[in-house]
């Protein structure tokens, strides 16, 4: 586990050192901030984020995490640094790690950016920090769980853009897809799509309540595509 | 799994992906069943609501009943689901939905809840129906309306189509008859022929009817009595005919003379039997049943209480109050979400054997409860309240001891009597010479009332400041009692009054002086929370907690006005009257500034009061008022003091001795941005928002590029 570190911090360096991190960042902050100035900032509007990070976040997620890792594993496999990387003494485990931490941070680091339309809400209403906070703690474990599912296909495939466009289509399937059938489902199938929904778990963050099933499903389901990341990264070897 | 020496690589390919494949469906496995006790075991101590104004959590009181409950309760949402809704049924219907999650986990074990959408769920909705009539009370109901129809099928229905047989073979027995006869005799045919017309229709009518998916028994009654209705004034109408022929004979033929003569005699064992199934169909009881199902039509967005032999309806409108409540189309945001208080309220009343009652006990003066139904007849001032009561499952009665000697009886009998004391209304002054029109209160009043009390009364004294005859103050007509049984006295000559300094000495009246609102509150269980709603006390006075309290008597202060300058305690109304018109105002001398008790709780053995300074603290116009405040969901109405409702209730509540049922449902506070859409503060924003802070990221992104080009 201690070379989890290494790695994460090459990641990191990868990230604060490439323009394109930085271009996803200022899209990034684009998005969030015209959906802030047209859905939050308003004359008599809620004095909280709720809208923007509780709505409107999940939507610019699933496009924009696709983005950040479709180059996770795909960039080390199509430029054959991946066969460095494996015969450093790290595992495969390590390797997926420290690419995870070091991508969380990166997105920790985007999240943090968005700190400052709290501060905005703060100066012109009573801002509820609580709730704030909840949304936030959502939003990381939203943005975990995309991320491992990004690197997973970024661990499946060569071709960067396949690995975003998987992940995109995986994502916005279950986040969104999911809620809707759910919606016109009845009985057991209900209950099914609905657990199935990562916007219904997410839901519950939003509205300031902290939920330990939505917690245990986000953390494990986290921890499914590390797994089979991990599977994934194995089995290149048995090529 | 262990990969041998001798194997291909093939082999070692085909035993490494079966190890993977095995791995992962474990991993799935595991996952799921980590999910499945998450969901399974999510109950409130797992939940942790982190906004300030706890909007996703129940409040305690009903936290606590729902943890306490001794019997299974189900609860079923039927808010409809279609492609064609509006915004505003989505959101009411997940904001039910949410609710009823939060009941659900609240006690797993003994409460269930279902959401049926009525254009689709069927199956479901059958399954609710037939469980409602299994229901005791109602399949008790129901057989006797059953009753009603069987002996109608098989006996009246026979009866009848025997004797209009009878009559039908008699007319055809006559033969060509002169032209009078034949008309007479042709109105009797017709009367009778479409007697049995009726018949069939009527007894295939109650057939579809006890057909129906809900059998309409109500429906298939109210058919049968007016055929009842029609056969007797038919059958009658033709035995009057033979009355008058009796009288009058010879002016028809023998044999149709003999017919009508016959005819009252004939008739009247059938008359007789209609008349006593008609005195019978006039004593069955409501079927409420029917109600229930009424209200849980396909689009009615209602949701049903159930207990195993008991149900409740809380209707849209009830859950969803509009803040105009003459505007019944109001949309989602001209709304307020009273769920909480309603389901809750809704289980108390299904889960509580007994009521305890509520009687507002006043002398002389208006009724409190009930009135504005006449042209330019004032509303009564405690009508809605009356509502909110009984939602918390209060009974709630009147009692004017200047007309009645004794309590009015509560049928059925509560659990306890709770009462709330108003002071007795001043006869007006009368002319020289002429008779009160309603006589003083006296000490023979105070001794109904005491004697309805009893050693262990529980009662909430409510009392203020009153204009009396020719300007002065009205004395207190309790005070004695309080003072003497209970060590409280209210400084009934002194009003509590807020003026604004604007200068040494000098001050001016703001809006409203005699409302005040900076009110503190101890830590009494009944006014323990009410420190974060707003609370305004009208034509509030002081009251003197006598120390030592009499033996055996314990004394709480509840509230007081902290000592602020310019609220004082004032004697003189007119002195300040009179200044009205001047640009400041100047204390009186005998007005003073001070902290001003205006409510204690007092406790002696098993009987408790609570004494109030402000007669008209729960009052409707008071308690219940509104203003229209500038929201998310643009302008709305919002209650102005739920801290007067919730401080009444709480009392109610502390007398009856249930403290875990206080602030059921608090009302929550919301809080908007104040900015204007035209100011600088918004473009100013608007800029950091599109340009400033994305361009730091984006001029991040090019010295970075710049560094790494170099």
């Amino acid at each position: 586990m201690r070379n989890v570190s290494p790695v994460m911090q090459r990641e990191l360096n990868g990230f604060f050192t490439s323009p394109i991190a930085y271009v996803v960042l200022t899209i990034y902050l684009i998005v969030s901030g015209m959906f802030f100035m047209s859905e939050t900032f308003v004359p008599g509007g809620e004095s909280s984020l709720r809208v923007l990070l509780g709505n409107y976040m999940p939507i610019i997620l699933v496009y924009i995490l696709p983005l950040l890792t479709m180059r996770l594993l795909s960039e080390e496999f199509r430029s054959g640094t991946i066969e460095t990387l494996m015969t450093a003494p790290v595992s495969e485990t390590d390797v997926v790690l420290g690419k995870f931490l070091g991508t969380i941070v990166f997105f920790g680091v985007m999240l943090a950016s968005t700190l400052i339309f709290a501060g905005v809400v703060a100066r012109f209403g009573r801002l509820d920090t609580g709730l704030l906070f909840c949304n936030y703690l959502g939003l990381i474990l939203l943005g975990s769980m995309y991320i491992s599912v990004g690197l997973f296909f970024s661990a499946c495939t060569r071709n960067q853009i396949v690995a975003a466009i998987c992940s995109f289509v995986l994502l916005a399937v279950f986040t969104y897809l999911v809620t809707w059938l759910a919606r016109d489902a009845s009985g057991t199938w209900r209950l099914i799509l609905l657990h199935l929904s990562v916007f219904d778990h997410f839901n519950e963050f939003a509205r300031g309540l902290v939920d330990l099933n939505h917690v245990i499903f986000f953390l494990t389901t986290t921890g499914l595509f590390l797994f089979l990341s991990v599977k994934a990264l194995e089995t290149r070897r048995w090529r | 799994m262990a990969v041998s020496g001798g194997q291909s690589s093939e082999g070692r390919r085909v035993v490494v992906g079966i190890n993977v494949g095995l791995m992962i469906v474990l991993a799935v496995a595991l996952v799921a069943g980590l999910q499945w006790i998450g969901y399974a075991y999510s109950t409130n101590a797992t939940r942790l609501d982190l906004t300030s104004s706890g909007v996703n959590s129940l409040s305690d009181g009903t936290v606590k009943l729902l943890a306490g409950l001794d019997r299974n309760v189900r609860i079923t949402s039927t808010y409809f689901t279609t492609d064609l809704e509006d915004e505003d049924q989505a959101r009411y219907r997940a904001t039910v939905d949410d609710l009823i999650d939060l009941y659900r986990v609240s006690n797993r074990s003994k409460i269930v809840t279902e959401t049926i959408n009525p254009l689709q769920d069927h199956e479901k909705r059958k399954a609710m129906v037939d469980r409602l009539a299994r229901m005791e009370r109602f399949d008790k109901q129901a057989e006797s309306y059953r009753e009603v129809i069987n002996t109608f099928q098989d006996a009246v229905a026979p009866e009848i189509g025997e004797l209009v047989g009878g009559e039908l073979a008699r007319l055809e027995a006559f033969g060509a008859l002169a032209d009078t006869d034949a008309r007479l005799i042709s109105q009797v045919r017709q009367l009778c022929e479409r007697i049995q017309q009726d018949m069939v229709i009527t007894s295939r009518e109650i057939t579809d009817a006890q057909a129906s998916e809900t059998p309409a028994y109500g429906a298939a009654t109210t058919i049968i009595r007016q055929v009842y209705t029609q056969v007797t004034q038919m059958l009658t109408s033709i035995g009057d005919v033979g009355t008058q022929v009796a009288a009058s004979p010879g002016q028809l033929s023998p044999p149709v003379e003999e017919f009508f003569s016959g005819a009252a005699e004939r008739y009247q064992p059938l008359l007789d039997d209609l008349k006593q199934h008609q005195e019978k169909l006039g004593t069955l009881p409501q079927l409420e049943l029917e109600d229930i199902l009424r209200q849980l039509g396909p689009m009615a967005n209602a949701v049903l209480v159930e207990t195993d032999k008991d149900a409740r309806i809380v209707d849209f409108r009830s859950m969803w109050p509009a803040s105009d409540p003459n505007n019944s189309r109001a949309a989602f945001k001209d709304r307020r979400f009273a769920g909480e208080q309603k389901l809750t309220a809704a289980i108390l009343q299904l889960t509580q054997e007994q009521q305890p009652a509520v009687v507002f006990v006043r002398f002389g003066g208006t009724p409190l409860l009930m009135g504005g139904f006449m042209p330019g007849q004032p509303p009564a001032p405690y009508a809605q309240m009356k509502g909110f009561l009984e939602d918390v499952n209060f009974s709630v009665h009147e009692w004017d001891l200047s007309t009645q000697e004794e309590m009015p009886g509560i049928d059925p009998e509560p659990s306890r009597v709770i009462f709330v004391v108003f002071p007795p209304v001043q006869p007006p002054p009368t002319q020289m010479g002429q008779p009160p029109q309603q006589p003083p209160f006296t000490d023979a009043d105070l001794a109904k009332l005491t004697s309805a009390m009893g050693q262990n009364g529980r009662a909430l004294f409510l009392a203020g400041y009153s204009m009396g005859q020719f300007g002065m103050a009205a004395p207190y007509a309790y005070n004695e009692y309080l003072k003497e049984n209970w060590g409280l006295e209210l400084v009934a000559d002194r009003l509590l009054l807020r003026a604004a300094r604007v200068g040494p000495e000098k001050y001016q009246f703001q809006q409203a002086p005699i409302l005040l609102d900076h009110v503190e509150f101890s830590n009494h269980p009944v006014v323990e929370s009410l420190g974060r709603m707003r609370c305004i006390l009208p034509f509030a006075c002081p009251v003197t907690l006598h120390s030592p309290a009499p033996e055996g008597v314990t004394v709480e202060r509840l509230a007081w006005i902290p000592r602020t300058e310019g609220l004082w305690a004032i004697k003189d109304v007119n002195y300040y009257v009179q200044q009205q018109g001047n640009e400041f105002i100047v204390r009186g001398e005998e007005d003073h500034e001070g902290e001003f008790t205006v409510a204690a709780a007092a406790s002696s053995g098993d009987a408790k009061i609570i004494f109030v300074s402000s007669a008209e603290f729960a009052t409707d116009r008071t308690a219940l008022a509104t203003e229209m405040v500038l929201t998310s969901r643009g302008l709305s109405f919002r209650e102005r003091n739920p801290g007067n409702v919730a401080w009444f209730i709480n009392s109610l509540h502390w007398l009856n001795d249930n403290t875990e049922w206080m602030d059921l449902g608090t009302p929550v506070d919301e809080s908007t941005l104040a900015v204007e859409s035209n100011s600088t503060a918004m473009s100013f924003v608007r800029v950091l928002a599109w340009f400033i802070w994305p361009g730091v990221a984006f001029v991040s992104g090019v010295i970075v590029w710049w560094v790494r080009r170099s």
